[in-house]
């Protein structure tokens, strides 16, 4: 019982360390300098996910620079399809060395091990996955009229940027250095 | 004093959770928008620390101004040095920048996000404190952390406040070796295939000669229970506690079942010797002339704590005196001087007709993990229907679970099993099932180790009561920071004069006992199988 618990928090660990934020995201240090849109996750009334870039937010639709698969593009959702988001803004500290770390630390505990064990990868897991949900802020969070100050282009899409046949905007996967961080 | 500490550990762990869930709640405003200049210079100009400001324009470019922007109202211009991207933020430009308030779309600033991590860096360093106290605490108090003996279990995933059975104890020297036989208490047995676990979970090394399964038939309603004397007793009626009185009152409910809700007391503060007694009364006993008193019981954390600090006596001449035992330098009397001074479990009944009490004789058996079921046949013929029993024992040594008279049918032999398979870590072992064959040959466990014991039932689908046979003995490894306990003194006094000897002893050990019966109760998995009762 206790190993299958300690395994499926390993487990719970593993997947969740993974679900990292896009590079793209900066550090809050750099949030002032960033040039880029925060990274939204849309869940549709109807069919897959959009991950990506947020470029605008306009009265009736949401415009995303899409992360997945090998062509970039732009996707457009209008607002009445979706069902949810996930915007994430800035990069979260990870903390998962922690759960490593502090489980190692329990051997000493001898058999209070069985017991300090389960604690410290509960806690630990904890913080990880509380830091994991930083900077983010979800449907019900925020309104489409607050998202986008979030956006690339806060004001919208500017009149000359085609997007609907050849987008012009290219994905960027680093961020640029911003002044007074060279 | 040791037990606000270990209060003060708890409280910090909680701190901790409190932490993480205000730490989930936080949310950051850091980021300000202005469709004008007249609404940026409002907005900042109260600001100690001018930020950085964005200029999205409206072709779709971004500039990146430095602190020393300045808007020029006049001129209609923003001034500053910076950056421009293009919509693809690509670099354009860099140096100072003159940007018309005209092509401006929405400026933004943004404030430094500081402070973020402090919350969870400070439940870190808590836990991190937690966790080297109680690493600390059992680096210089194993007695507490680690335990002793091979650990038997049925289900081998279960830890060892679970544990069925705890071999040979006593056995820690070779000359010492004995043969321990454990009551395993199982539920009715399905299939002939029995396995038992068996670890070493403990900074000790075990050399096991021998593990056998004793099995003896059972009916629907039929146990066999065994003696101090390794004697198999054949019962079939039950009567279960009336009522139990100890100093602290009544504890019927207690002792009724055997159902690890136990009763125990704490050590006396001037006297580690101090007796105290039990009263028991059972009600409706039909038949009284073959009766025997069953009882499930351990011992508390004392004869670990008096164990260990035997060893710290001898510091740097354990292996002298260790030798000395397997020499025959000393006689068994004086290495079990102290445990004769602790005493057994011992039985009364009440004799109405001499207007006595009747010594039944007692129980013994050390260790503070796994539970023990035993029988004590009855000797004197007793008469009416109500037994009163009295039970005279050491105060703060004995943890009692369980307390009922049964009728025995008859003493049997239960059939003798060897193992045929033994797993090591999930594999076959053939070496270690040799040595276990061979009366000559050890099974060398260390800590960490974990053997799966698999043994043939005679019949299928045939219910058995089980015993485990272990024979063997253990080295304790000595711990370094023991070396500096070392007071021959002291280990002169345990041996020649136990009963001074556990007077003194007393206030440490009262220091110790708050402290680790705390840990080991509130470490407990199951709230429902473990109770902490003092008096």
């Amino acid at each position: 019982m206790k190993t299958n618990l300690i395994s499926a928090l390993v487990l719970l660990v593993i997947f969740l360390s993974a679900c990292t934020a896009p590079r793209y995201v900066p550090k809050t240090q750099d949030l002032d300098v960033n040039v880029y849109g925060s990274y939204i996750m849309i869940k549709p009334l109807q069919g897959t996910k959009v991950n990506g870039e947020l470029l605008a937010v306009d009265t009736n639709r949401l415009t995303v620079l899409m992360d997945s698969g090998k062509q970039k593009k732009v996707s457009f959702i209008p607002l009445k399809e979706v069902k949810g988001f996930t915007l994430q803004y800035a990069r979260p500290k990870s903390y998962w060395w922690s759960v490593g770390t502090f489980t190692a630390l329990c051997i000493s505990h001898g058999v209070w091990a069985a017991v300090t064990i389960p604690v410290n990868l509960i806690i630990t897991a904890g913080i990880a996955l509380g830091a994991n949900n930083d900077f983010k802020y979800h449907k019900d969070d925020i309104t489409y009229d607050q998202l986008k100050i979030f956006a690339r282009f806060p004001q919208g899409i500017p009149a000359d940027v085609v997007l609907n046949t050849k987008p012009q905007i290219k994905p960027r996967f680093m961020p640029h250095k911003g002044p007074g961080k060279k | 004093m040791r037990s606000k500490f270990i209060k003060v550990i708890f409280s910090a762990i909680a701190v901790v959770i409190v932490i993480l869930v205000v730490q989930a709640c936080m949310n950051y405003q850091f980021r300000s928008n202005y469709t004008d200049a007249n609404k940026l210079l409002h907005g900042t100009h109260n600001l100690e620390t001018k930020p950085f400001l964005k200029a999205h324009l409206k072709n779709g470019d971004i500039c990146i101004l430095m602190d020393s922007w300045k808007v020029d109202t006049v001129k209609n211009l923003v001034n500053g040095k910076g950056t421009r991207y293009d919509f693809n933020r690509n670099l354009k430009y860099e140096g100072s920048l003159s940007i018309g308030l005209d092509s401006v779309a929405i400026f933004e600033t943004n404030t430094k996000l500081v402070h973020t991590e402090d919350l969870r860096i400070l439940a870190l360093g808590l836990l991190a404190g937690v966790d080297i106290v109680i690493g600390i605490i059992c680096l210089t108090t194993p007695k507490a952390c680690f335990g002793s003996c091979p650990t038997f279990y049925m289900n081998e995933y279960d830890n060892f406040h679970y544990a069925d059975a705890e071999g040979f104890s006593n056995a820690i020297s070779p000359s010492l070796e004995y043969a321990d036989i454990d009551a395993l208490n199982n539920k009715p047995l399905t299939g002939n295939i029995f396995s038992i676990t068996m670890r070493n979970e403990a900074l000790e090394t075990h050399c096991v000669n021998d593990v056998k399964l004793l099995a003896y038939p059972r009916k629907e309603n039929e146990r066999v229970y065994h003696t101090r004397q390794d004697e198999f007793y054949l019962c079939d009626k039950i009567y279960p506690l009336s009522a139990a009185s100890a100093n602290e009152g009544d504890i019927t409910t207690l002792l009724q079942k055997d159902d690890r809700l136990e009763r125990f007391s704490l050590a006396d503060e001037n006297n580690l010797g101090s007796k105290e007694e039990i009263f028991l009364t059972y009600d409706n006993v039909k038949k009284t002339d073959d009766l025997g008193l069953i009882v499930s019981f351990r011992q508390t954390l004392m004869t670990t704590y008096l164990f260990y600090s035997t060893m710290g006596y001898m510091g740097d001449e354990v292996g002298d005196i260790f030798a000395g035992i397997e020499t025959k330098k000393f006689k068994n009397e004086t290495i079990w001087s102290l445990n004769k001074e602790l005493g057994d479990i011992d039985v009364y009944t009440w004799n109405e007709a001499m207007n006595a009490w009747d010594f039944q004789g007692g129980w013994y058996e050390t260790g503070p993990i796994a539970v023990n079921h035993q029988i004590l046949p009855l000797k004197t013929s007793l008469s009416g229907k109500t037994i009163t029993v009295k039970l005279v024992m050491n105060k703060g040594l004995w943890r009692l679970d369980y307390l009922a008279l049964t009728n025995i049918k008859e003493k049997v032999k239960p059939v003798e099993i060897s193992p045929d398979l033994i797993l090591n870590k999930g594999r076959i072992d053939g070496n270690a099932l040799s040595a276990i064959k061979d009366p000559e040959k050890y099974l060398i466990s260390m800590p960490g180790s974990s053997y799966k014991f698999n043994f043939t039932l005679p019949e299928p689908d045939r219910d058995y009561e089980l015993f485990l046979y272990s024979k063997g003995y253990y080295l304790e490894w000595m711990r370094a920071h023991w070396l500096k306990d070392k007071d021959l003194l002291s280990l002169k006094l345990m041996i020649d004069n136990p009963k001074k000897y556990l007077q003194r002893e007393a206030s440490s050990y009262k220091k110790y006992e708050t402290e680790m019966e705390e840990i080991f109760w509130n470490s407990k998995i199951d709230t429902q199988l473990f109770s902490y009762n003092e008096n």
